[in-house]
């Protein structure tokens, strides 16, 4: 037990002392734009934790006196054509979009790094036949598939998420295959052939470990197009249906208000745009650290 | 060849400093060196890695940047280099002083053939001012390939000048069509374009192999004393020192530790630091002996330092070398000087000290096993790995139409080789780069499989590494060239270690003190376990790859160039760390490298390859003694002496010959020198003169 507690310890220590020595962090602090991104996604994560608990109104309670009301400090977003508190159900929609994004990339994510590790490692037919299927996927736009998908699957928000996972493996799978065929021929992975080390093994221990900072980087750069698609399919009525406070819906909904309340579109409209925006700098900011090709510069920008 | 008066220096540096600012703090990189070549020298800037070698020759030609020149003034042919305006520098970088960098395969850009690049050079020494970007374009109306027809007939004559082969043929090839020594030459080539007064070569023959480095710096050699080109020559190799240069600068950690002629340099040397590099050099000790050492490491070049920077690993230091302000000594005579506090290092010595007497004792160990194995085959054990007529050949064949016409090559990496590891014994495998080497060994552990012959290990014919069993797979241990890619950097020390033992199914506390036996036995400390391989030095990462390949206590151990990519005090350190393993364990080695003093130093057995077949095998003395092979011969000739006075011979003229397309008879016939009409008809058989097993027909009884 206590054996046990010591390897915890001073392995967090080694963590701690190399997270806090590591040059990749600082060279990630070093770009004031990776650090806008990282506020806006921290910002966005913790609307959506504490969403419910700050947000003034019901997101679903309809007002019909106070219909259309522009900002004031009751409603600081003002109300929609329902009289519900705009700003409330942008909150209740960051903990839906983030939820749907982080769902879907990490489907996406896994489903792609194994099939790309295997097509990697294994090589040969299986190479082959996964790679096709990666092809295949790729030659239909994205999104149209998936709004095909979730069109044959009936609209709703579970729906969407399938749709858009199914559609995302391939870039995974093809970024993946790509690392693993050539860190696989470094002399490390040689090394652990000719010691017995199981293939399974060398694939999840000394393959992936190496490989998974490129697929964090498009991870990241995923969440936002992921956001993106959720709000488009709502947006057709695809996805969320109303009453539910989805940035897509509401946005689908506020179109119609735009001359007299241009508040109800543009505020989840905003949303939308900010956080696609943070991402990409986010997942920029961690391509430069991530990036073992890429040497970590502790200059400023210029 | 003689050391002309002070004033006349072409290249003068005075007290310079360079540093890099991290965010760290500044590193000092440059810490107050002051040098100077004269008109027609050959000067060579000798160190260890991390010394700010390759910083001072920057900052000579204005390429210190990021760094920054913080201090000194360096002159170049009466110039200002540090106050010059970029106007001002790239003329002086064209009609002044060039530069050849180590690596020839970054320094060519890959999508212009050579020609262009030397051409391209000729124009913008000729043309200094007007360089416009259509010019160089070739788009039709501005410019065409026609006008530059001119510099590119120069451009032969100075790829012949530089000895490439061929140059008619040659002026079109691109960089990646052309061999390393090749394309270096080709490096050497733009530098000599604009005919400089100094050129600073950088490594240049580092990366190249013995025979190929002996032909460049003859080359070198001869534009030195045709042209009276000076050279700045930086290198670690004291034995390229001694083979051309005339004085020797010796750097350590940014500041200049000796200076002097080679000749007093190499036979009495002053500064504690050039006396421990020197001995740290296989060729100065006895074969079995074991090689003296530098403890420690150079010191990290930041924060602020006093007193002599090598102190610390000084065993002659005082407390004033360490606190004081340490002088440079004139030795007077044009012998040199020497920035040392230890009075005593300035006195003459007759001879030179024994064998850094701390560790000079020698090892029984490795002696012995040194002249059994050497004193005639033991034949009574069965080898422990048995290579009968393995050959592996690839085939070139691009597609499917190719291969039905049956037009495919194939390219013959190992033909036909026989060979035989005894245990404890040490079998060295030589030879040029693309021989075959490593791909011989890859037979060996399993990675490839051969196309014919059988590889046996206790007697048993085994498979490629997966058909393998785990104690066939136990019986060998590899390391490989690079410590750092053979090393998974996501690993600490103690899990990659534990990795071999973990496959066979040690638990976790047996494989943590075996770990721990383990670092031991390479000269690791315990808190090295938790450490991660970029958080080591290049000597310590090989130290972990050996202790990972002794983990299941093989009987055999594969070193693929294991100490060609360090320092020679951290070689020498390595060297000395297998042979107490092999005493210790009774490992054999099957010992890769081109690096024939090593080899000398540490093999019982050679083996030596030419384009994949094998030359010579025999016992070490006796081939490094009384070659029988010519080849072997001029591999041995081309090896730079550290004999000042003793010119190397004649060098292996020639390229080699493509593995696609051999010689027929005997491959070597085109380069040998004693080479007979039979030898084009017939390829000789491998014949047992004495103790040594030869291909050649001509090689005497």
């Amino acid at each position: 037990m206590i054996s046990a507690l010591d390897i915890i310890v001073t392995g967090l220590r080694r963590r701690y002392r190399s997270i806090r020595t590591s040059r990749a962090l600082a060279a990630f602090f070093a770009n004031p734009l990776n650090v806008a991104g990282l506020a806006i996604v921290a910002t966005l994560s913790i609307a959506a934790v504490l969403g419910p608990a700050v947000a003034p109104f019901d997101p679903a309670s309809q007002d019909l006196a106070n219909r259309l009301q522009p900002p004031t400090l009751a409603h600081p977003m003002g109300t929609d054509q329902l009289g519900r508190d705009v700003f409330s159900r942008l909150l209740y929609g960051a903990r839906l979009s983030v939820g749907i994004a982080v769902a879907v990339t990490a489907i996406r994510l896994v489903l792609g790094t194994a099939i790309g590790l295997l097509a990697g490692y294994a090589g040969g037919w299986i190479d082959e036949f996964l790679m096709r299927l990666v092809d295949i996927q790729l030659a239909f736009p994205g999104l149209v598939l998936a709004l095909v998908v979730a069109g044959i699957l009936g609209p709703s928000l579970r729906n969407v998420m399938l749709a858009l996972a199914v559609v995302g493996w391939a870039s995974y799978a093809r970024l993946v295959r790509g690392s693993v065929l050539s860190t696989k021929e470094r002399e490390f992975v040689e090394a652990a052939r000719l010691m017995g080390v199981s293939r399974v093994r060398i694939a999840v221990r000394h393959l992936l470990p190496n490989v998974v900072g490129p697929v964090i980087v498009l991870a990241t750069m995923n969440l936002g197009t992921v956001i993106l698609g959720t709000a488009g399919l709502s947006f057709i009525g695809l996805g969320a249906q109303p009453p539910t406070p989805e940035w897509g819906t509401m946005l689908s909904a506020g179109r119609h208000h735009l001359r007299g309340a241009w508040w109800i579109a543009n505020a989840p409209g905003a949303a939308i745009m900010l956080t696609v925006f943070g991402f990409n700098l986010l997942g920029d900011g961690l391509r430069d650290v991530l990036d073992p090709n890429h040497d970590t510069t502790l200059e400023k920008p210029t | 060849m003689t050391e002309q008066p002070q004033d006349s220096a072409l290249l003068s540096v005075e007290n310079l400093h360079t540093r890099f600012r991290t965010s760290e703090g500044p590193v000092h990189a440059v810490e107050g060196v002051s040098m100077t070549v004269d008109e027609g020298e050959i000067v060579g800037l000798v160190g260890e890695s991390g010394c700010g070698k390759s910083v001072t020759a920057r900052s000579i030609v204005g390429l210190q940047d990021p760094g920054e020149v913080v201090r000194g003034s360096i002159h170049l042919d009466g110039m200002a280099v540090t106050d010059a305006t970029d106007r001002q520098l790239r003329r002086l970088r064209g009609d002044t002083v060039s530069m050849v960098f180590q690596d020839p395969t970054e320094t060519l850009n890959p999508v212009f053939d050579v020609g262009e690049q030397i051409a391209e050079s000729l124009k913008v020494h000729d043309q200094l001012d007007s360089q416009s970007l259509l010019e160089y374009l070739h788009v039709p109306p501005f410019s065409s390939r026609s006008e530059w027809h001119e510099y590119r007939e120069r451009a032969i004559e100075l790829m012949a000048q530089v000895g490439i082969a061929n140059p008619e043929d040659r002026v079109d090839a691109y960089p990646h069509e052309l061999s390393g020594g090749q394309r270096q030459r080709a490096g050497i080539a733009i530098a000599l374009a604009s005919d400089p007064d100094l050129l600073i070569a950088d490594e240049p023959t580092t990366a190249l192999d013995v025979t190929t480095q002996a032909q460049l710096l003859e080359r070198l050699r001869r534009h030195n004393a045709e042209r009276g080109t000076a050279i700045l020559l930086i290198t670690h190799d004291l034995g390229v020192v001694a083979d051309i240069c005339d004085r020797v600068v010796v750097m350590y950690a940014g500041e200049v530790m000796e200076t002097g002629p080679t000749e007093r340099i190499l036979e009495d040397p002053r500064h504690p630091y050039t006396k421990a590099l020197l001995d740290c050099l296989p060729q100065r000790v006895d074969r079995g002996d074991r090689l003296a050492t530098i403890e420690g490491s150079v010191p990290e070049p930041t924060g602020d330092r006093t007193g002599c920077p090598f102190a610390p690993r000084c065993d002659q230091a005082t407390a004033a070398c360490r606190d004081g302000e340490i002088s440079t000594v004139d030795l007077g005579d044009g012998r040199g000087t020497v920035t040392c506090g230890e009075s005593s290092t300035l006195e003459a010595h007759a001879a030179r000290s024994g064998m850094a007497a701390s560790d000079g004792a020698p090892e029984p160990g490795s002696a012995t096993s040194g002249s059994a194995p050497g004193g005639g085959p033991d034949r009574s054990t069965p080898p422990l790995v048995e290579l009968e007529g393995v050959s592996r050949r690839y085939s070139l064949a691009n597609g499917p139409i190719e291969r039905l016409l049956g037009t495919d090559d194939t390219l013959r990496a190992v033909d036909d080789v026989d060979l035989e590891i005894r245990a404890g014994e040490t079998l060295a495998l030589v030879g040029e780069s693309g021989c075959g080497k490593s791909t011989l060994a890859s037979l060996l552990t399993g990675l490839e499989a051969p196309t014919t012959g059988t590889v046996r290990i206790d007697g048993t014919p085994v498979g490629t590494a997966a058909d393998r069993d785990a104690d066939t797979l136990a019986d060998i241990g590899v390391v490989f060239q690079d410590p750092r890619s053979s090393l998974n950097p996501r690993l600490t020390v103690e899990q990659a270690i534990g990795e071999p033992l973990r496959s066979s199914g040690w638990d976790r506390s047996r494989r943590r003190d075996r770990v721990r036996e383990l670092l031991e036995r390479v000269g690791l400390a315990d808190r090295h376990a938790t450490s991660y391989p970029h958080e080591l030095s290049g000597g310590q990462v090989q130290r972990v790859a050996i202790a990972r390949a002794i983990a299941l206590e093989p009987s055999l151990v594969v070193l693929d160039e294991p100490v060609s990519a360090l320092d020679a005090s951290v070689q020498s350190r390595l060297l000395n760390v297998l042979a107490d393993l092999q005493a210790d364990l009774d490992l054999a080695y099957l010992f890769i490298s081109h690096d024939l003093t090593v080899v000398e130093h540490i093999a019982d057995r050679v083996a030596v390859m030419y384009l994949g077949e094998l030359m010579e095998v025999g016992p070490a003395d006796r081939v490094f003694d009384c070659p029988t092979h010519p080849y072997t011969r001029a591999l041995l000739e081309a090896i730079p002496s550290l004999d000042p006075g003793g010119s190397t011979g004649t060098s292996l003229e020639g390229d080699r010959p493509s593995p696609v397309d051999p010689p027929s008879g005997c491959v070597f016939r085109n380069r040998c020198p004693m080479a007979e009409p039979k030898c084009a008809e017939t390829d000789p058989d491998q014949r047992q003169l004495g103790p040594v097993r030869a291909k050649c027909h001509i090689a005497p009884d």
